[in-house]
Order: C-alpha cells, then structure tokens, then sequence
C-alpha cells in the first residue's frame, strides 16, 4: 500500500457513479483538490483520488473510484461495485434523463454491494437555478422513499461538495460502532489501520470471485 | 523511438530458439518451432510413427498463427516434463529415503538461499537484506520458515492439482489464506510485536512476492486451467476488432501529436511488460504505470481533470492496439494470487478493476457498444470492409511527422546551444575588456597611493618630495616605463605595492647627502627634483644627465624668479628706469656677460641649451633682480 505514514486509522472505499456528463469527477476533483493546500502532495496522483478526513476525531483516509457512466459500459463496470463502503449517486439537476436512470442505478448498487454500504445521492449543477429540469422535492422524495442520504450540491462553486462526502463518512462510521458493518468482511470497503496490534483487517473470504471478465 | 525500441524486447531469445531442447539455432513457425536441421528430423521420426499424416507446414495466415502459440504451448510442456525430469534426477541422486515433500523443500532452500541466477530471486533477496536488516535475526528466521511451510503444502498441490484432484480456485484459496494467516501471525507472535506496522507490510509484500516468483512456474497459466484457451480467444478477439479506432469508441487522442502518441506507446508498452513480471504486486505496478500514462495523456488533451468517463474507453483503446500477451492468464493471476486487500482498496486495485472491465468489455463488443449498425459491424469483423483510419495507418503516415518532429526538436537544441555559446562569448569579450580597465584602474591607483619617490637626487630624499607635483609633471617616458615595468609582474595589486616600495626603497637606503642650502630654503624646487629623480630611473644615464644639467638649471632659475619676485616691488622704479636700455642688448648679455644673464629665469624650460655654468654665476648674481625683470617681457613682446 501507499502512504507510508499510517496518519489515519480507517481506510473507506467510495464509489461515485451516475450517467456521464453528470459532474462525477468534477466533484471528486473538487473534493479531493483541497488536499493540494494542505495536505503532503506526493501521495496519489489527482487520477485516484483520496483524501483524509476528520470524522468524530478519527482520521479517516477516503479512496474515491470514479467509474465509467456511458450505458455501454453499465455490463462491465460492475466490478467497481466490490467492496464499497460508500457509493455516490449523482445526477444532473439540469438534465432529467440522467434523474430518470437513478432507479436503474441504485439497483446496480443494491445489487452489487453489501447491506451496510451507505448510499448518497447528489443532485449536482445546484448553481445553474434557471435551468433546473429537475425539482428538489421531487429528488428529497424519491431520497426519503428509498432510505437514501441526499443534497444539491455544485461542483463548480464547491456548494455542499464537503458534506456530502463528509456525512457519508460520518454514517459509515457510525455503522462501524453500531457494529452493523463487519470489519472483518472483505466487502465492507472499510479497512482499519492498526496502530494497536490485533485488529488488523484482512480479507476472510479467501477464495477471491474472479472479476466479471 | 526508445518505446518502439524497448517493445521489441518482450520477446525473449529463448522464445525464438529451437524447439529442440539443447539445440542453439533460431527455430521458424513454418518448422513448427523447429530449426531446418531439427526439423527435419522431426518430421522422419513422425513419418516413421504414423507414416500415413502428412505434416506439410501451415500454409494459411490464420494457422500459422495457430502454429506459433501451439509451438509456445509445446515449448511449455516440454519444459515442465524437463523440470520435473530434473527434480527426479535430484530425489535418486541423493536423499532417497527422505519423502518427496522435504526434497521439494530443500530444492526451494537452494532456490532462494544459494545463487538462483534468477533476476528476480536478486532484487528479491536485495529488498530482503534492506527489510530484514532493521530487523532482530528471528524475524527473517520465523518468516522463511513460514514461506517454507506454505511452498512446502503448495508444491504437494499443485501435484494434486495436477492430477485434478484440486482446482485452481483452491490453490487460490489456499494461497489466501496463507496470506492472511501470515499477517496474523505477525499481529499476534511476539517477535514481530516492536515491527511498525509499515514493516510488517513490507515483509507482506516480501512474503507475497517470494512465493509468487518460485511458484510462477507452476501457477502461472496451469495446464489444468483452460486460461490458454481464453488468452488465444481473446488474442484472437483482439486481432479481429483491429479495425476499431479512437472515434469508434468516443476517445478523444490526437494522433498527430507526438508527446500524446509517446504517452499512449507508454501505456502500451506497460500493459504488454506485464507478462514478462512474475509476482502479481509487480504486475499491478505495471498495470498501475499503463494508467498513469494514459491519464497524462488525458490531461494533456483535455486540459481539466481527467474522468473515468475519458479513461475507460481509452484504457480500452490501448488494450486493443497493445493486445498484451497471455492477458487473460495474467488477469486471473493477479486475481487468484495477488493478496486479496491490495485489489479491493486502493491505487492498484482501481486500475486492475478498470482494466478487468476493460477486457470485459472488449470481449463482450458487439455493434450496440461501438454506436454503429449491425452490418457495418459484421463487415468489419468479416474483414469485407477494411477502416482507412486505423492507428496502425495512422502511424505509418506519422513516421515521417515524428521523424520531422525529432529534427525539430534537435535543431531547435542546436538553435539554443549556438546563442548561448555566441551569448558567453559575447560575456567573455566584456569581461576581458574589464578586466582591462581594472588592471589601469588598478595601476593607476596604486601609482596614486604610493608616488615614486626621488632615489637618485641624494638633496630629495625626506619626506616632503612626495608631493602632487611629482604625477602633475610626470613625463611621458617615466610613465610608460612605470607601466612597463608592472606588466612585467602582472599579478595582484599587493605585489605591485611591493614592487613599488621596492622601487622607492632604495631611496631612503641611500645616504643623505648635504643639500645645499639654497635649494633647501624652497619647497616646491625640491619637489621638482623629484621629477629628475624619476627620469633618471627610467631612462637612461645619458638622458638623464642632460636632464638633470638642463632642469637644474632651470630651477635655479626659477628660485631667482621667485626671489625676484619678492624684490619686484621696491625696486619697481628702478627697473622702469633701465628698462629701455637692457632690452636691446640681450642677446649680447645672455652670451657674453654672466651677471647680466637673469633675464631668462621664467621661461628657461622654454630654451634648450643654457650653459651649464650660468646657473652657478646666475646664483651669484641674485642680487640683482631688477635687470631680469626688465628683460622678462622682451621676446615675447
């Protein structure tokens, strides 16, 4: 693994799905670039992103996997799915279709993740109020039916960009000390960095499913 | 250029040999793998088997190809067979009675603690050294012990599954559970208990790659595995979809630019070295690099933060036009044998997730996935219709372009050398020239600082002849040879300072002399005698005297002026009075009579020869003052 320095105790996997052109990687980017001020810079490239976070006093270190949104891809990107603590939903406040494919997402995720995995879903482009396509109880309500987290957000002006992820993290935590997330399951997507002895987590499920290629 | 270089290099020599153990010529696909003399041979011993099949060599493209992997497949076995060949020549020739499983144990002793010349098993060992040597002696102990153990089981099961009495997916799971039982062991065991936690995943990692490169043989691509078959499928896949380019699969890249295509060359060459790697850490880092580059390449085109939306099809682009080989025995490597955390978090897992995908997704393309009609498609695959705008064509129409590039590049380089050699030299040239200017700075100022002081004129020596005077009434001569003789010594200006009171040391050496009184009695005569003084020095005698006779002279004359001067005034009558008379008989008084003689004394420097003994009765006739002023103003008037 990377990052020598053990400066966080837990590592949460996330992934941030939705159609293309919905601002994923631009609210990665706009998440994971505060990390060039202030923390170390030669950790992992901007590509992968991931940063380290303070929740309930806990560092916690977030590895964020952008994914492919093109529908060709939808059959092979599955895979990405694999243990994730954390999967962000987003769609484009301005574009109604990429709202209209939520449901066939969150079956993905449903599907292809464990219990636990905390769902976010995020309603981006939030700055661009005179071409919204899509209104905000519509969204709150389809959140609120499926147990979903959910905030507008805007990658562009950073709006609400933090707690999103932020409070993602906060519910996986949460999770952790309820005890309803194994940390021993390979799949939970959260590994805890030892700083004490003993409880370090590595995979259990050994015979590892070979990808879905 | 290099990356096209560097490719070429994946294909080992052994590769090319002759299929026939121990023979050292190149083997053709068109003998099976064989050399002409080897195959031959070959194709006697097979017509005496079964004289009826007749082995005429592949003839189509297709089968040919065919022939080239059977020929590798072939190879492989034959190499196993020899490997176990010799490790039954081993269990006979020594250690008889000692059960199988402890032979094979002691055959990995060898492997890794004794010179296996392998590479790998020596950057192994090196990364050992460098763990192990922060370590107490019982860490590498207990972890060799633990690897034996494992190698020990592994090598029983892989007879076992040999003889398909268990699957791959159990090996898998049991190299799995090694793992984790081994990083548990090192929680819990208390000889690894002062480890930082960063060392125990560098023995981990230690661990999991020494285990890897002795096992690769025999797990990588396993005949009871149909991985073959599914590396050929997708080999075969590949080769057919050749035709899809950039735009079929909405990938921006510009072809045309050279640092692009270098990155996408880069990607490629990453993705096929995989194969060549044994451990799986090592294959991801691989992996890893073939990504890095194609995001670089992203950001260069896109200019903002590069998406998975952009990476994915490009990533893809790049396995079809790179067609890695063994790909599919290498994914499923990695995937059974490569520590279980390092594919579920982190760097290495994502982009081995992307490039599963990938595969996937190249072997799953159908027309839908590439946005086009299900005809065109089929006359794609069928070969009926071929693409004008591949990027094989693509680059053969680059070479030349790159070719330019390079030339470009390379004048460009010589374009900045030539300035900058014209820009010091140019530097060089103002350099010299102030240092010129310094050394007649410097010179100048020491001569300044330090006068030369009368030495010959045994009446100047004290120190009031070093006066300004001296420099004001410097001749040129005694200046240039003052020059002369420091660019003789051009050294520091100390030295020159040294030179100097060299020079004028002399002069307080030598022995005062009386000076007569007369001279005594005016400051500024004095000073003027310094002026001989210097002349004498740097010309020669001859000169000097008449110097000496000629401006002594002079000063004495002078003296008389000033002394005459003083008198003016009470004799001022007097003078008007004789005025008339003197005048015209001058010449006659400057030859014939001494005492009458004074008039001359303002401007004597102006005539060159006075007779030496004039100034001696012009001395004596100070008294008379008013007859040379009454002169004075006659020749120029």
């Amino acid at each position: 693994m990377s990052a020598p320095p053990y400066s966080y105790s837990y590592i949460f996997k996330y992934i941030i799905i939705g159609d293309m052109g919905v601002g994923k990687s631009c609210l990665l980017h706009q998440f994971t670039e505060k990390k060039f001020m202030s923390d170390c810079p030669h950790t992992i490239g901007v590509e992968f992103g991931t940063r380290i976070i303070d929740v309930c006093g806990q560092k916690i270190k977030l590895q964020i996997w952008d994914t492919a949104g093109q529908e060709r891809f939808r059959a092979v990107t599955r895979s990405y799915y694999r243990g994730a603590a954390g999967a962000l939903m987003v769609y484009d406040t301005t574009r109604r279709t990429t709202y209209n494919h939520l449901s066939s997402w969150l079956t993905d995720t449903r599907n292809l993740t464990n219990p636990s995995t905390v769902i976010f879903l995020i309603g981006n482009k939030s700055d661009l109020k005179d071409q919204r396509d899509v209104a905000y109880e519509e969204a709150k309500q389809f959140a609120d039916e499926n147990g979903l987290m959910f905030v507008e957000a805007s990658a562009k002006t950073g709006d609400n960009v933090e707690e999103a992820f932020v409070e993602t993290a906060k519910k996986i935590f949460q999770c952790i000390q309820d005890g309803r997330l194994d940390l021993n399951a390979t799949e939970s997507g959260v590994q805890h960095k030892p700083s004490q002895p003993g409880r370090q987590t590595l995979t259990d499920q050994s015979p590892k499913p070979s990808c879905s290629c | 250029m290099n990356v096209l270089k560097k490719a070429s290099l994946r294909i080992e020599e052994a590769d090319l040999k002759c299929n026939k153990l121990g023979c050292t010529y190149y083997g053709t696909p068109q003998c099976e793998g064989f050399c002409s003399k080897c195959y031959r041979e070959h194709l006697q011993v097979k017509q005496l088997v079964n004289p009826t099949i007749h082995t005429a060599p592949a003839q189509s493209s297709q089968s040919s190809y065919k022939s080239l992997f059977s020929n590798f497949e072939r190879k492989k076995q034959q190499q196993q067979q020899s490997q176990k060949n010799i490790k039954l020549l081993k269990f006979g020739s020594f250690r008889k009675n000692i059960e199988k499983t402890d032979d094979l144990h002691l055959d990995l002793m060898q492997a890794f603690s004794f010179s296996d010349s392998s590479n790998e098993l020596l950057r192994l060992r090196e990364t050992a050294q460098l763990i192990f040597c922060e370590t107490d002696q019982n860490v590498e102990t207990d972890t060799n012990k633990c690897v034996h153990k494992y190698l020990r089981k592994m090598y029983a099961d892989v007879d076992a599954a040999n003889k398909f009495k268990l699957s791959i997916d159990d090996l898998s799971m049991k190299t799995q559970n090694f793992y984790q039982a081994f990083s548990k062991h090192m929680d819990t065991n208390k000889i690894y208990a002062d480890l930082r936690p960063e060392q125990k995943e560098r023995i981990l990692e230690y661990v999991e790659k020494l285990c890897m490169t002795l096992l690769h043989q025999v797990l990588f691509c396993p005949l009871f595995t149909n991985d073959e078959e599914m590396d050929l499928a997708i080999q075969k896949r590949i080769r057919q979809l050749n035709w899809v380019n950039a735009s079929h699969l909405d990938c921006h890249i510009d072809e045309m630019n050279p640092s692009a295509r270098d990155l996408a060359f880069i990607a490629m060459l990453e993705l096929t070295n995989m194969d060549s790697i044994k451990t799986p850490p090592d294959k991801l880092s691989c992996i890893v690099k073939c990504c890095k580059s194609i995001f670089k390449l992203l950001q260069q085109t896109g200019g903002g933060p590069a998406s998975a939306d952009e990476f994915l099809p490009l990533l893809i682009f790049v396995v079809l036009k790179a067609n890695p080989a063994r790909l599919k025995s290498n994914i499923h490597y990695i995937t059974r044998f490569c520590n279980a955390y390092r594919l579920m978090t982190g760097e290495d897992g994502y982009y081995f997730t992307n490039l599963c995908c990938a595969v996937s997704f190249i072997e799953n393309l159908t027309a839908e996935s590439l946005n086009m009609p299900a005809d065109e498609f089929e006359n794609y695959m069928n070969g009926d219709v071929v693409s004008t705008s591949t990027w094989e064509s693509a680059l053969v129409i680059c070479e030349n372009m790159q070719l330019m590039c390079e030339h470009l590049s390379m004048l460009a380089n010589f374009n900045e050398r030539h300035d900058k050699l014209f820009n010091e030299a140019e530097e060089l040239k103002l350099q010299m020239l102030h240092f010129k200017e310094e050394v007649k700075q410097q010179v100048h100022d020491i001569i300044e600082k330090y006068p030369l002081e009368p030495k010959r004129n045994p009446r100047m020596c004290g120190e009031n002849s070093i006066s300004d005077v001296v420099h004001v009434t410097q001749t040129e001569s005694s200046e240039s040879s003052f020059l002369f003789n420091f660019s003789d010594k051009p050294s520091s200006s100390k030295n020159k300072t040294e030179d100097l009171i060299s020079f004028s040391s002399p002069n307080k050496v030598c022995p005062p002399t009386p000076i007569p009184k007369h001279l005594q009695s005016n400051s500024s005569l004095c000073s003027l005698g310094g002026e001989f003084d210097l002349s004498d020095h740097s010309t020669d005698n001859s000169q000097t005297d008449d110097l000496i006779s000629f401006t002594s002279n002079d000063f004495s004359i002078e003296h008389n002026d000033e002394t005459v001067a003083r008198r003016l005034e009470n004799d001022e009558a007097e003078t008007k009075k004789c005025e008339n008379e003197t005048a015209p008989t001058e010449p006659a008084v400057k030859v014939n009579s001494v005492p009458e003689y004074r008039g001359f004394s303002s401007q004597g420097s102006n005539i060159p020869s006075i007779p030496c003994d004039t100034g001696s009765t012009l001395l004596a006739n100070v008294q008379s003052p008013h007859i040379k002023n009454s002169y004075f103003p006659l020749p120029y008037g």
